[in-house]
């Protein structure tokens, strides 16, 4: 098979925060092919949006790369010098919808400015030398807002950020995003700000774009109702690490992961008739201080004493089915019945 | 936007008004008859005659408060006790100089303060942010006829390069130029080193937030970044302080004025109070305390411009 279009390879990543080192990523590992879907979802703190960051190379200053490389193309992007990634890589090949539209736009600039910026930065990059008019990124600015459905882009694009919802803020990232250029998509909770009926037209959006310009997505979100939807493939993070990996279907049909199918057990469409909502004891753990062992074992119903000794690693339990659970490896595939 | 501004102007004649009459009640806060006061020694029967006819000082409160008013807005404040002259005159040749000394001086200030501040964010690492910070302390600990002194020390009698004394008005142009070097450098050292600092802290906090990150992950060139998409954010606390320090930097040219020696509102006002000039006083705080309020308004104004969310508030 021809190489993938990303592959993150043992990333591990720190932030430090006053002597304080907290794993955020802890050998991260996973393939994402030419025109995939690729579903990462978790609890609130588990490294999602941290790992997007890490592939752009946009952390805040307190994170650290311990290890690891970001394959793109074939070129560790963490090599790459910051005029590189500017040049070549960002907004261009891989483009990114941030999590909290809220504080994502300028707020003293106008979305026309803002957007004007960027499309004339995406069409220099692409076409050195080009000078065109500000008209002309200005149409195309009104065309990517229609795009995402904004109401009347004519007139809202003269908008400051304030005067818009989070919801079309959201669509404004979306838009400027979406480029017909760019190779891989990453996508951090795009739609959480929207209510459901809008998540719903605004993913399918995402998915046939990116279908039509072949562009992989990483598709961040809590909610794994809407990757049985969209993804291809999904994820499942716990505390900065992966704890199963594999297909859409294999996952969702027969997890192999406690966690995942806690997850699978709480969404509302899949609760059996009879039976309380499951939610699962106890929280996500602070990222210093984890328990020994499987870090997930404190909230874990399975959990035996191998679990507070061991670290379960990432293991290949069935073709293209990853899954980091020790009674799982020991015992083979069980039926991880929550509730 | 322009409603902002009609909205923002009309709050400027309450203000005027309040200190009007404030002014107006001085008079009656000075012991004694006001005339022979303000006469002093000179007040022969006949001048403290004339002096209350031509000021109304015999008349009821009332009477004298609308005839003061009514003078205000004829343009007419007086004439000086001393001299004779009228007031408005008095006024419009000194207002000149020290709109020039304070605005060139806040100008210059601001301009340098706040690219220096930005400077010093976007090279975070380097020794710059720390120059920035020891400067801006000494600057700010510093009062402006210190600095007034020190630089006349230095450059008018140590090493005697520039003119210590005057406006320069005879010798053109350039004679202004040179005479306001000093004075100038005076009344805006401390602001230089101030909204430098303010302009660092905020820039370093605007630098770090998600509207930045998502700039840079559109690849949005770093330059343009900083002094464009951070610098209008960062930029919004030092127009606020600027607009509280137009009385701070009122009253420091006032004392540059004097030590200097330039013509000017501050030394009108301060020789007015020796020679007891009533009108005059009353005049030239009258004009200082507009000059305050306006300044207000234009730094409430061009807040607006820069951040799009006041006016809706
Ligand atoms: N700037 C930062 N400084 C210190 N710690 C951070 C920082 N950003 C994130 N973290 C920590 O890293 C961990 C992962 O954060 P991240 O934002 O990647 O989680 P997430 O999975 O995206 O969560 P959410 O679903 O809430 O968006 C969290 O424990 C968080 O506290
Ligand atoms: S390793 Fe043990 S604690 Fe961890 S998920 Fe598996 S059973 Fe639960
Ligand atoms: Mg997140």
């Amino acid at each position: 098979m021809s190489e993938p279009l990303l592959e993150v390879s043992n990333l591990t990543l720190d932030y430090n925060l006053g002597g304080r080192k907290m794993r955020a990523l802890d050998r991260i590992n996973f393939t994402l092919e030419k025109g995939e879907v690729l579903g990462v979802a978790g609890e609130s703190g588990c490294g999602k949006s941290t790992l997007g960051l890490a592939i752009l190379r946009l952390l805040p200053r307190v994170a650290e790369i311990r290890r690891g490389a970001v394959f793109f193309k074939g070129t560790d992007l963490l090599k790459l010098s910051e005029e590189q990634m500017e040049l070549e890589i960002r907004g261009q090949e891989i483009t990114m919808i941030f999590q909290n539209p809220q504080n994502a736009l300028n707020p003293v600039f106008k979305i026309e400015t803002q957007m004007t910026d960027i499309l004339r930065v995406q069409d220099r990059n692409q076409n050195p030398g080009s000078r065109k008019r500000h008209q002309h990124y200005r149409k195309q600015a009104i065309e990517r807002l229609k795009l995402t459905g904004i109401a009347d882009p004519e007139a809202r694009v003269s908008n400051y950020p304030f005067e818009f919802s989070g919801g079309m803020k959201q669509r404004v990232m979306i838009g400027m995003a979406l480029s017909s250029g760019t190779s891989l998509l990453l996508a951090d909770e795009a739609t959480t700000a929207l209510d459901v009926t809008i998540e719903a037209q605004i993913n399918k959006l995402i998915i046939d774009l990116a279908a039509e310009y072949g562009i992989s997505v990483l598709y961040v979100t809590h909610n794994l109702g809407v990757l049985a939807e969209m993804a291809d493939k999904i994820m499942i993070m716990y505390a900065g690490r992966i704890f199963e990996m594999g297909e859409k279907e294999m996952l969702f049909g027969s997890p192999r992961h406690p966690y995942s199918a806690a997850l699978l057990e709480s969404l509302p469409s899949r609760q059996k008739k009879g039976r309380r909502l499951l939610s699962i004891p106890g929280f996500v753990p602070p990222l210093d201080r984890l328990p020994k062992g499987c870090s997930f074992h404190p909230r874990c119903v399975f959990a035996e004493d191998i679990c507070r000794k061991q670290v379960p690693p990432l293991t290949e339990v069935a073709s293209g089915h990853w899954s980091a659970c020790l009674l799982d490896q020991k015992r083979g595939r069980q039926k991880w019945q929550w509730t | 936007m322009l409603k902002y501004i009609i909205k923002r102007a009309l709050w400027v004649i309450p203000t005027l008004l309040g200190v009007l009459i404030i002014l107006f009640g001085l008079t009656y806060l000075m012991p004694g008859d006001p005339a022979s006061a303000m006469l002093g020694p000179r007040a022969t029967p006949e001048l403290v005659a004339e002096l209350n006819e031509r000021m109304h000082l015999d008349r009821a409160m009332p009477v004298r408060l609308g005839y003061y008013l009514v003078g205000i807005v004829k343009g007419d404040l007086g004439t000086s006790v001393w001299s004779g002259h009228k007031v408005s005159s008095l006024l419009a040749e000194a207002l000149p100089h020290t709109a020039l000394l304070a605005f060139t001086s806040l100008g210059i200030a601001a301009l340098i303060g706040i690219l220096l501040g930005a400077f010093a964010a976007v090279r975070r690492d380097s020794p710059i942010g720390g120059a920035v910070t020891i400067a801006s302390l000494l600057g700010v600990a510093i009062p402006d006829f210190v600095a007034a002194l020190l630089l006349m020390l230095l450059f008018c009698v140590q090493i005697p390069i520039l003119p210590a004394l005057g406006a320069g008005t005879d010798d053109g142009l350039i004679g202004i130029a040179v005479h306001l070097i000093l004075p100038a450098t005076a009344l805006g050292i401390g602001w230089v080193g101030y909204l430098a600092r303010l302009t660092r802290e905020s820039m370093l906090d605007v630098l770090d937030a998600d509207y930045i990150r998502t700039a840079r992950a559109f690849a949005v060139p770093g330059r343009a970044i900083a002094y464009q998409y951070a610098l209008k954010n960062a930029v919004i606390p030092s127009i606020t302080v600027i607009g509280l320090g137009v009385g701070k930097l009122l009253g420091g040219a006032v004392f540059v004025e004097i030590i200097f020696s330039r013509p000017g509102l501050g030394k009108l006002i301060v020789d007015a109070v020796y020679a007891r000039d009533f009108p005059v006083v009353q005049g030239g705080i009258l004009v200082a305390t507009a000059l305050f309020v306006l300044a207000n308004l234009l730094a409430d104004i061009s807040y607006a411009f820069v951040d799009p969310r006041i006016q809706y508030d």
